[in-house]
């Protein structure tokens, strides 16, 4: 087994860290060979088309604007027409799983902090 | 039973002094700062993978993962913060991305996650501990994400929450939070039955 730290009681197979560092070295030497730059008009092509439809995506959000600004042209049309949100904001609700206090604390009101 | 601490936080205004050489033109530079940087960082990086991941392929994945991507994008590193704390920013993000692959679902009960986690330690050749110690590591491999990451980088390294805050981006009242739950919950874990 390989040397590790104080009191670990996580050994690794022998060798293992100078193994890791050849892969890591050979991984970087890959990568910086130019053979990586052969790839580089298939890119552009692929970011061609990324371009392409995020703009037909926002020529078609900007259509729907308009449309729905010619359907309700005052402050308190658009008001009224608004439904009322009970979302909960995306990072809010990672917060909250990640924690595991959805279920533990909120969904059954035990916060005891 | 304390594994070796990433870095004290009386070190964190020091930047290594093989970080130059790690941009040098130089071949020979760059292959000692590689050492170098290597030396420093290859087993604080894959140790703490290995406590958060608890098995020794993920580590090395992760781990591998993660000084990969320092090497490569060390030209973004703009020394607003320390190394160690841009180091362990990307560390903390490929360890979340790890746990996130292999979450457990939300279905299985907090003790039949223990008894599997238990029961997968005591049958791992390259894990060596007394019965307390694989209770603990069992308790925090059931931990959700980030409890986990914060647990380990409290209790084991030693990190202030300001340094962990300074790593996960999060406020120091969340993770002091998050650190309560999971202290709760090891606690209940860990605990031998009578």
């Amino acid at each position: 087994m390989e040397d590790m730290p104080t009191s670990s009681p996580f050994n690794v197979p022998d060798g293992f860290f100078d193994d890791q560092r050849l892969r890591i070295r050979q991984r970087l030497e890959e990568n910086d060979k130019p053979a990586s730059r052969l790839n580089q008009p298939q890119r552009r092509l692929w970011m061609r088309a990324a371009a392409f439809w995020i703009g037909l995506i926002g020529v078609v959000v900007s259509v729907q604007q308009w449309s729905a600004h010619n359907a309700c042209q005052t402050y308190l049309c658009l008001l009224e027409q608004q439904e009322p949100s009970f979302t909960v904001p995306d990072d809010m609700l990672e917060e909250w799983l990640d924690d595991g206090a959805l279920f533990d604390d909120i969904l059954l009101d035990d916060v005891s902090i | 039973m304390m594994p070796k601490k990433i870095s004290k936080d009386k070190e964190d205004f020091e930047q290594p002094d093989w970080l130059d050489g790690l941009t040098a033109s130089n071949p020979h530079i760059q292959s000692k700062a590689f050492e170098g940087f290597m030396n420093a960082w290859q087993k604080p990086i894959y140790f703490y993978m290995r406590k958060l991941l608890v098995n020794h392929q993920d580590a090395d994945d992760a781990s591998q993962e993660v000084m990969i991507q320092v090497l490569k994008s060390i030209d973004t590193f703009q020394r607003k913060s320390t190394f160690s704390t841009w180091l362990m920013t990307i560390a903390y993000h490929k360890a979340m991305d790890a746990m996130r692959k292999r979450k457990t679902h939300a279905w299985v009960s907090l003790d039949a996650a223990n008894h599997a986690a238990l029961s997968h330690l005591n049958e791992d050749a390259l894990f060596d501990a007394d019965e307390a110690e694989t209770r603990l590591q069992a308790a925090i491999s059931t931990l959700p994400p980030r409890q986990r990451q914060v647990f380990v980088l409290r209790y084991f390294d030693e990190f202030s929450f300001r340094k962990i805050a300074a790593i996960t981006g999060k406020t120091e009242g969340a993770l002091k939070a998050s650190f309560h739950h999971a202290s709760k919950k090891i606690r209940a874990n860990v605990v031998l039955p009578a």
